[in-house]
């Protein structure tokens, strides 16, 4: 087995989640109510049949993660403890401290080195998948340290590299997350699924972006405006701070718009109130949270709230999978956030992520090795004829000349994504910043690269991620337009209500020369029927 | 937030080298406008963004997680997310991080760390596993605590870059490999001290260190790497004399 | 595959640029004077053992001009390292070891520095002749 990933194992974004993995634990629990809460979050777009069983499988997933010795924070009879969440009845979400991503990747990293059948490529940047007869039989990969191009053949590819958060000029994600999966799968002819939904969580730190988390409302933090006002008894007077994300953003986006925020230097903010927690509270359950606050924005959140903003955080949209984490194309499977199964439909429930994660990285694991088991390696032959084509199409890429900058490229990408696929969404802005990342795509044409070095060349590296980052936005802008309606995280100032009769349906978006082409298929409806989503 | 938007120009001297062009690394000054709340990664982005294309350097979650960012700041290893531009006087020294060779401009050859994370064992290691069904290990929180500062290590090596002895001596297993042993040596669910036991007491395990403490000076994450070194020299002398049982042995 | 790479470096101003690297290298070196004042000692204990007037020279020997200043340096080295090293050294036994727990920290620092005290009042009393 080949772990192929542009960056050490350690450092994959998941490192950064912090709040927690939900999974039924409890006797005040039961899977139909979570099951219940994943899709009242998701707006009733998620697949009813998948979440039942994303919900059944994910109490042993964190079983399992805990006995591979993950830390989970414990109660004092010693058995894992459960917090409250967004948008969860009860405390389902399993943590280790405020750092649970970080601790769950360790865990599973540190886990894996204990078998030698497991072969590593660390920092090798995937370009392409490799298709011969209809099916994927592996990946071209960039060599970063090199800069060979090398084919890493197999019978069957799990794509898990995560979101596009970087195309947008505020977000919690990391550099990395540059949506190369999503991608690299589009290029393919691959379908991707709901592109439009992009979550902006409540809590970021203004300018940086960096996630306070969700768990510090969790513990009982109060979200403030310039009045001193927990405004959001207006908007989810039941839940309060502990409503989805996508009501909790679009409250403080309105409070901003009411002129009921407050200004700062990286735009209008509001306040996350934790002084009432008490410094024992915080040390134990948020440490994280104390030490970014202080550190990023001056600020002990013991003694004064911290100032946040909504902040890009996470994709429902992505690849289309179903249940057993198959896409349309014969041996290429996905998980996680590159994917869209889809459990988090129009909006994700915090903390349902990271079990996303297990479940249908299990999941995937077993199809892909069954798959595997029946298939066989293809012809060498015509997949090392792709692999040198794409090699050439690479070394072409480097230090190439060309008028444009990677940066500014970047820079007006972001800035289009930010006008047209904010929180509140319109069409003239839709229309605008569809019409720009078109520009764009010409203009990247045009790239200038200065780097001509072989050897750890981060330039090339930067381009590449362009690219994959435009085919990206070019699939959330078009999808988000064609929507016509609001539902979840994709809220119109045009088309303020959800429309089920027309839009119960998961869009889809391949990829196409001439601009992309869009199509619809149903949701999976079991026992809950779509209602009125009020928290 | 007292932020202003003021705007300063700072030098950066950065160490550069290009394997296919230069015969040993060279010192690059780069002027960069610096905002007030920057830190030095934002300056190497600058750089990389609108001055020097050429620029290597690696880094990701800029919020002091991910450990991809580690650098030697003014001859200090550091965090270049966490390490703030205000904190510093005059021309701000980059460098790739010391102990480690360099593969181009700041990013150093991190496979013999991976190797030494490896030899440790990382792993729960127990002659009985539960199946999953029955549900998790019990752990009181008094037993997380014993360990759990160990576990908070982001692979950053910075420990590795102020360890004296690491730095004459490169196959000390080194702080963080040892306190990644200590992590789940600590752990009640795990049964294996005496398969680390070979790996710690020897000449590169833990007898090599000297007591420096710069391991703890450094770590950005309050590990402590020198308190688990040196308890587990503790624990590996009463191991070694039989005082301890070596937990696990058959 | 690799590539060619340049050597590793030790941190700017290795010795000399920092004052904690600085400080490391005292600590380092005051294992000599450390040494040396174990030297002392024994050479003490020895005299003791050969019977009164040796034990009267070498209080002589130590009470010279030369000798008190050799003791001041090796007192200030043993100090130094002393404090140098208890910073690492009470951290050491804060350890959980098998199932006996962890011993609260105050406890341990008491006792380091009980023991640190105790130890040199009583070398002191008996090179000041107070005992023996």
């Amino acid at each position: 087995m080949a772990c192929v990933s542009k960056v050490y194992p350690m450092r994959s974004h998941t490192v950064s989640a912090e709040g927690g993995a939900a999974a039924v634990a409890r006797a005040d629990d039961n899977l139909d109510l979570h099951a219940y809460d994943t899709l009242k979050g998701s707006d009733f777009l998620a697949d009813q049949d998948i979440v039942e069983t994303f919900v059944e499988e994910a109490p042993r997933e964190l079983v399992q993660l805990e006995h591979w010795g993950c830390p989970w924070s414990r109660d004092p009879d010693g058995r894992v403890a459960v917090r409250w969440f967004g948008g969860m009845s009860v405390q389902r979400t399993w943590f280790a401290s405020d750092k649970t991503g970080f601790h769950m990747l360790h865990a599973l990293f540190q886990t894996s080195l204990k078998y030698d059948g497991i072969v590593r490529f660390d920092e090798f940047f995937v370009t392409k998948l490799l298709i011969e007869d209809g099916q994927v039989r592996g990946v071209t990969a960039l060599d970063i340290r090199t800069g060979e191009i090398r084919a890493v053949l197999g019978r069957a590819v799990i794509i898990c590299t995560g979101g596009a958060g970087q195309a947008f000029p505020f977000t919690t994600n990391a550099a990395i997350k540059s949506g190369d999966g999503m991608a690299i799968a589009y290029r393919a002819g691959v379908r991707l699924k709901d592109m439009e939904f992009v979550q902006y969580h409540p809590t970021g730190l203004p300018g940086t972006g960096i996630l306070i988390t969700e768990a510090s409302r969790g513990e009982g933090g109060y979200l403030l405006n310039a009045e001193g006002e927990r405004f959001l008894q207006r908007y989810v007077p039941n839940k309060m701070e502990l409503g989805p994300r996508d009501m909790l953003s679009r409250a403080i986006i309105q409070e901003v718009q009411a002129g009921r925020a407050y200004k700062g230097p990286y735009g209008e903010y509001v306040h996350l109130d934790l002084t009432h927690l008490g410094e024992k509270v915080i040390n134990k359950k948020l440490p994280f949270v104390r030490e970014l606050a202080r550190n990023y924005v001056g600020i002990d959140p013991v003694h004064e709230p911290i100032p946040v903003r909504p902040v890009v955080h996470y994709m429902m949209g992505g690849i289309d999978t179903d249940v057993n984490a198959a896409t349309e194309l014969p041996g290429l499977y996905a998980a996680g956030e590159v994917a869209s199964v889809s459990i988090n439909g129009a909006n994700r429930l915090g903390s349902n992520s990271l079990t996303e994660c297990l479940v249908f990285g299990a999941r995937a694991g077993h199809s892909a090795v069954a798959f595997a088991r029946d298939s066989d390696e293809g012809r060498e032959g015509p997949l090392l004829e792709q692999a040198a084509a794409e090699a050439s199409r690479i070394e072409a890429l480097r230090g190439k000349s060309g008028g444009e900058k990677i940066s500014q490229l970047r820079r007006e990408m972001n800035l289009a994504m930010e006008r047209g696929c904010g929180v509140f969404r319109e069409e003239s802005e839709m229309q605008a910043t569809v019409q720009t990342l078109a520009e764009l795509r010409g203009r990247y044409a045009d790239l200038g690269l200065t780097d001509q070095s072989n050897v750890f060349n981060t330039e090339l590296i930067a381009a590449l991620e362009l690219g994959h980052l435009l085919d990206v936005a070019e699939a959330v802008a078009n999808t988000a337009l064609a929507r016509k309606e609001s539902r979840g995280a994709h809220t119109r100032t045009d088309y303020p209500n959800r429309i089920d009769a027309e839009y119960l349906k998961h869009s889809l978006v391949r990829f196409a020369p001439e601009g992309p082409r869009l199509d619809y298929k149903p949701v999976t409806i079991t026992r809950w029927q779509p209602e009125e989503r009020k928290y | 937030m007292s932020l202003s938007s003021r705007i300063q120009n700072v030098n950066f001297d950065v160490l550069r080298f290009r394997p296919e062009q230069d015969r040993e690394p060279i010192w690059q000054r780069y002027e960069v406008p610096c905002k007030p709340d920057w830190v030095v990664l934002d300056a190497l982005n600058y750089i990389k963004d609108e001055i020097d294309p050429t620029l290597s350097h690696r880094w990701s979650c800029r919020m002091g997680v991910c450990g991809s960012c580690s650098m030697m700041v003014n001859g200090l290893p550091k965090l270049t997310c966490s390490a703030f531009v205000r904190g510093y006087e005059g021309a701000i020294r980059v460098a790739p991080l010391a102990n480690f060779p360099i593969v181009r401009d700041l990013v150093v050859e991190l496979e013999s760390f991976l190797r030494k994370l490896k030899s440790v064992k990382p792993w729960i290691i127990r002659k009985l596993e539960k199946d999953v069904q029955h549900g998790e290990y019990l752990q009181s929180p008094q037993e997380l605590e014993t360990y759990k500062q160990f576990t908070m290590c982001i692979n950053c090596a910075l420990c590795y870059a102020a360890c004296p002895v690491f730095a004459h001596d490169t196959d000390f297993i080194g702080p963080a490999a040892i306190a990644l042993a200590f992590r789940y040596n600590q752990d009640t669910r795990d049964e294996g001290e005496a398969e680390r036991f070979e790996i710690l007491n020897r000449h590169e395990g833990v007898w090599s260190c000297s007591y420096a403490n710069e391991c703890s000076e450094v770590c950005p994450k309050h590990v402590d790497p020198a308190a688990a070194v040196n308890r587990s020299k503790l624990l590996t002398a009463l191991q070694w004399a039989r005082v301890l049982p070596r937990r696990g042995a058959s | 595959m690799t590539t060619r790479t340049a050597p590793a470096r030790a941190p700017d101003g290795w010795w000399s640029g920092h004052p904690r690297y600085r400080n490391y290298v005292f600590f380092a070196a005051s294992g000599v004077p450390l040494a040396l004042a174990c030297v002392v000692l024994l050479l003490g204990v020895r005299a003791l053992g050969q019977g009164h007037a040796a034990w009267q020279a070498y209080l002589a020997q130590l009470g010279s001009l030369p000798g008190q200043l050799g003791c001041w340096l090796l007192l200030l080295g043993t100090i130094f390292f002393s404090v140098r090293w208890l910073r690492v050294g009470v951290k050491i036994p804060l350890v959980r070891i098998g199932p006996l727990p962890a011993p609260p920290a105050p406890v341990i620092w008491v006792a380091h520095f009980a023991g640190l005290l105790t130890l040199t009042a009583l070398v002191l009393l008996v090179l000041g002749g107070v005992i023996l």
